[in-house]
């Protein structure tokens, strides 16, 4: 019995040679299909409408309105990759999944992959940024707090589910007015006749 | 008096637990076991920051731990780098500082930060990434 043991652990001790390391080379590895990083936003699909602004958990996100464009954008150091902005997109545009193509060398250890959003001190921060145009009034001029996107969308959203007659009254009262500021609405609703106290 | 980079191989490091939940310190120990192990790569925890090249800082710094923080910083020996670890301790995460009165801020407002390694937590890839990009800055 003492013998066979002895034999086991020695069997062991010579097989421990010939077996491959666990470890895995440096600053590469294994990345499952729906590990999160830093959100990316469809550019195309945007609207700016901030509703990531209003649910973010950490305060990443943030609208800034500067002259005649806003700057929607998300701050890699504070982002906690929760997903919330992505679930309360209602275009779709925000992905939390890793870059395909930076996935793919990741998994293949191409040198040139990126592995970590880390910054140093003199480099740029990790961002996902888009500018979008803010609509100007059409009589006044004055800026609107809105994209021109984003009221495109609006008009497409009410009339979608309208009947056709009524679409159509709508749809000619909204191409004067959804387009001014709103003290322009209050001042010419009455004249456009756009007032809503036309259906009572 | 100073000394060019005389830590090329082995950076040892110092990881101080400035408050916040301990994801960031569990992935820390992820580093050094089997799969990634970092000690084969000269890279060695040390119990006392007096042996340290490099501090490593994760949480968002309450008030309660900014004085030994500093603290911990002076007794670094020269030349010495500080990697800020985690989204607390880049820029304070959820803990937003405007709101949070018992919050002293993110590292970076404490001591200067060489290395930022965002995530909650980083992946165990991404805090070897930062260690070897702080070992070129040396």
């Amino acid at each position: 019995m003492n013998v066979i043991s002895k034999l086991k652990a020695y069997g062991e001790l010579i097989s421990n040679f010939f077996r491959k390391p666990v470890t895995v080379k440096e600053g590469y590895g294994f990345t499952a299909d729906i590990f999160r990083w830093l959100p990316r936003r469809d550019a195309d699909k945007c609207t700016g409408c901030g509703a990531c602004n209003e649910r973010c958990s950490s305060g990443a996100t943030s609208l800034t309105d500067s002259g005649t464009e806003r700057l929607v954008s998300i701050d890699g150091l504070r982002c906690i990759f929760c997903g919330r902005c992505a679930d309360v997109c209602p275009e779709r545009a925000l992905d939390l999944v890793i870059d395909p193509e930076n996935r793919k060398k990741m998994m293949e250890k191409d040198p040139t992959a990126m592995v970590s959003l880390s910054q140093g001190s003199e480099e740029k921060k990790p961002t996902t940024d888009t500018t979008l145009k803010l609509q100007r009034c059409t009589i006044c001029g004055e800026i609107m707090p809105c994209t021109e996107i984003y009221l495109e969308v609006v008009r497409e959203r009410v009339l979608r589910n309208l009947q056709p007659d009524t679409a159509a009254i709508i749809d000619k009262d909204m191409e004067k007015y959804l387009r001014a500021c709103i003290s322009c609405r209050r001042k010419y609703s009455l004249e456009w006749d756009t007032h809503p106290r036309k259906f009572i | 008096m100073k000394i060019g980079s005389p830590i090329k191989k082995s950076p040892w490091i110092y990881h101080a637990h400035a408050g916040g939940c301990v994801g960031c310190d569990i992935e820390l120990l992820a580093c050094m076991g089997p799969r990634y192990d970092l000690e084969r790569l000269g890279i060695k925890w040390v119990a006392s920051p007096r042996y340290a090249d490099i501090l490593l800082v994760t949480g968002p710094v309450p008030l309660h731990t900014k004085p030994f923080l500093e603290r911990v910083y002076a007794q670094t020996p020269e030349p010495k780098r500080v990697i800020a670890m985690g989204a607390c301790g880049t820029s304070c995460g959820v803990f937003i500082d405007d709101e949070n009165y018992s919050i002293a801020g993110p590292v970076d407002k404490i001591i200067p930060v060489d290395v930022k390694i965002p995530g909650c937590p980083p992946k165990p890839e991404a805090i070897i990434d930062g260690i070897l990009k702080v070992m070129r800055k040396f």
